[in-house]
């Protein structure tokens, strides 16, 4: 008898949480207002670069690629490497486009360096700025066409192209540059690309025969603008 | 029941950052002589050896005579991290002489030269041999070859040179400056 009693206690629990849960169902309901917000950025990133200097090329590791930054569609990071002496320089040139959803501002590159040795104040830095233009439009003597000659005699014999233009090209003009936001309108691309270039070079008075390592990060700033 | 939901499937991004990142080391400047070969020698016997270090070579022959000739080459390599500018020079007792000197100080005619290869013959002092630019620079892991041709001058009556020694040298240099700037 006490079994029975408590299989029945057990049972009536168990049939009345159905019996509650099929009348909520029925005499209850929920209204739901979902709303998504999707915040637009701004997203800019380097389509093409060029590292330029006597001592370029086989004297340069660097990263990415020419290929691989074609299969990569732009990167926001580019890394190079190589041994240099008094004298030395480069010329960085950038074709940086805004593939954002907002419309930014480039600014001037900030410079931090790993410098173990104190050599950083024996650099030579400057920037040069051009454009925008749409993608498509950005002029090839301010970036194609900049070559520098190398100082490999064995390119001594080479001449450089018959339009080829010395780095910098005119036409700087000072940043900030306004790009506006990726797309076309009626048929017309956004003018959201520029170029940069960037001069560095080791002093070529420095004589310290020391040797040293450092390591300089360039950083260019892609700012929203303000709507 | 009143629900409502604020939801996100964006992250703000009111800026972004491109960035070159430059390694940057330094150059070491080290030329080597790696090997010699005599293209012409009509003398009774030269020393030629190189020094343990690589970085210089010596000649010696004790018996010249009028009309002694030597038609040396010398493979110079550039086995450091800097390109070098080249560039030669003729030092007497520490001091640097014109290659002219050597005909009035001693009988000796000397022409030297940068080339980077033995022309389309392939044999050394014929002429076609291919000239090394030294407003160019020789690259890290190239090589460069180094052509001296040395003829003793002297007539039979110059019998002040007789018994006589004399030493100069062939000061070579490589340097990565001087390219200059834009």
């Amino acid at each position: 008898m006490i079994n029975h009693k408590l299989i029945t206690a057990i049972l009536i629990p168990m049939l009345l949480i159905p019996t509650t849960c099929f009348g909520y169902a029925h005499w209850t309901g929920s209204v739901g207002k979902q709303i998504k917000l999707h915040y637009r950025c701004v997203e800019a990133e380097i389509k093409t670069y060029k590292l330029l200097s006597p001592w370029d090329d086989e004297l340069i590791d660097k990263w990415p690629s020419d290929d691989e930054l074609e299969a990569m569609h732009g990167t926001s990071t580019i890394i190079f490497s190589t041994h240099i002496f008094p004298g030395w320089y480069v010329w960085i040139g950038f074709i940086i486009q805004n593939q954002g959803a907002l419309p930014g501002w480039i600014h001037e590159p900030n410079y931090e360096v790993t410098d173990s040795n104190d050599i950083w104040d024996w650099f030579i830095h400057d920037e040069y700025y051009y454009g925008p233009w749409p993608r498509n439009d950005v002029p090839e003597g301010l970036y194609e066409h900049v070559f520098v000659q190398s100082a490999n005699q064995k390119d001594k014999g080479k001449p450089l192209p018959p339009n080829a233009v010395d780095p910098p090209p005119e036409g700087n003009v000072p940043p900030p540059i306004y790009l506006e936001s990726y797309g076309s309108e009626g048929g017309e691309h956004s003018t959201d690309s520029m170029i940069m270039w960037i001069f560095l070079q080791l002093d070529p008075n420095y004589s310290n025969e020391d040797p040293f390592s450092i390591e300089i990060s360039i950083s260019i700033t892609v700012e929203m603008a303000a709507p | 029941m009143l629900l409502i939901t604020l939801s996100s499937f964006g992250y703000a991004q009111y800026s972004n950052t491109l960035t070159a990142i430059a390694n940057l080391d330094n150059a070491e400047e080290d030329l080597r002589i790696t090997a010699y070969e005599v293209a012409y020698y009509n003398g009774y016997g030269i020393d030629i050896s190189i020094a343990d270090d690589k970085k210089s070579i010596d000649i010696e022959d004790t018996l010249l005579f009028p009309g002694w000739e030597l038609k040396l080459v010398v493979e110079l390599h550039n086995a450091g991290t800097a390109p070098l500018y080249l560039s030669s020079e003729i030092k007497h007792d520490d001091v640097t002489i014109p290659e002219t000197d050597l005909l009035d100080l001693f009988r000796i005619v000397y022409t030297d030269g940068f080339y980077d290869n033995a022309g389309t013959d392939g044999q050394w002092f014929t002429g076609d041999d291919d000239p090394f630019d030294l407003s160019g620079q020789l690259w890290p892991c190239d090589h460069v070859y180094k052509l001296e041709h040395l003829i003793f001058d002297a007539q039979l009556n110059q019998t002040e040179l007789q018994g006589q020694s004399f030493t100069f040298q062939v000061i070579i240099s490589g340097s990565a400056s001087g390219g200059g700037g834009p």
